[in-house]
């Protein structure tokens, strides 16, 4: 029951991370930032399929049999 | 003429900050901009109510931002879900939310271990469930829930050793 009843938000600390995005305090922030940089950093499969490193949609351009060389 | 040049003064020092707020709850720039605007009608129509002796400038402003938000939310129902804790903060931000206790949650933070931290910071700003936090700190849901549950009871500790109770 503890569980269920502590996976509910508190108020209190729900109510100063509200106050942070309006006051933006730079201690906080950075440590925000850190963590948010470690999460979304890592894709997932789904996002992968829409990144391409080298920017170009149709990468067969770059293969020499596609551009037909040797 | 004091008025004036208060709400003046309380725009320059605050109108960022308000629109920072604002944009990191709407995502819709032009409405954003409107509600920048509405909030400071506000406190040009309010600053003679207002006595910086007996509260901050920053509290106050931020409780007419809050809650000009919240009047939108409720405006655009089937967009926006309100946080239950969101619509009935004002009690609680009257005497937390200063810049002194954001000083102190982050010094209570960084005595955090980092996973906790991380699940605290994931929850409570970023926004994100117990579940979205489960799939990235790979882990499962009913694991993020003790640990979240262990976060909060050291965060406590550690805000509790500052003067501040949770």
């Amino acid at each position: 029951m503890k569980i269920f009843n502590d996976s509910r938000k508190n108020a209190k600390v729900e109510a100063l991370f509200d106050y942070q995005r309006f006051e933006g305090n730079s201690r906080l922030a950075k440590l925000i930032e850190k963590t948010e940089n470690r999460y979304n950093s890592e894709l997932d499969d789904d996002d992968l399929d829409f990144v391409n490193a080298a920017g170009d949609i149709d990468i067969s351009n770059n293969l020499p049999h596609f551009r037909g060389e040797n | 003429m004091a008025d004036s040049m208060l709400t003046a003064r309380l725009y320059n020092d605050y109108s960022g900050k308000v629109l920072r707020y604002i944009s990191s709850r709407i995502h819709n720039q032009q409405d954003c901009e409107d509600l920048v605007s509405t909030v400071f009608l506000k406190v040009q129509q309010n600053i003679s109510n207002f006595d910086e002796q007996k509260a901050s400038a920053s509290t106050w402003i931020f409780s007419i931002t809050r809650n000009t938000v919240i009047d939108y939310y409720r405006t655009n129902r089937q967009q926006y879900e309100l946080s239950e804790n969101l619509s009935t903060a004002d009690d609680i931000c009257e005497n937390l939310c200063n810049e002194e206790n954001l000083e102190l949650l982050a010094a209570s933070l960084e005595e955090l271990d980092e996973r906790l931290r991380d699940l605290i910071i994931l929850h409570y700003f970023s926004g994100l469930t117990l579940k979205d936090i489960a799939q990235k700190m790979q882990m499962s849901y009913s694991n993020a829930k003790v640990l979240h549950s262990k976060a909060l009871d050291e965060l406590k500790l550690q805000l509790k050793s500052k003067n501040i109770e949770i």
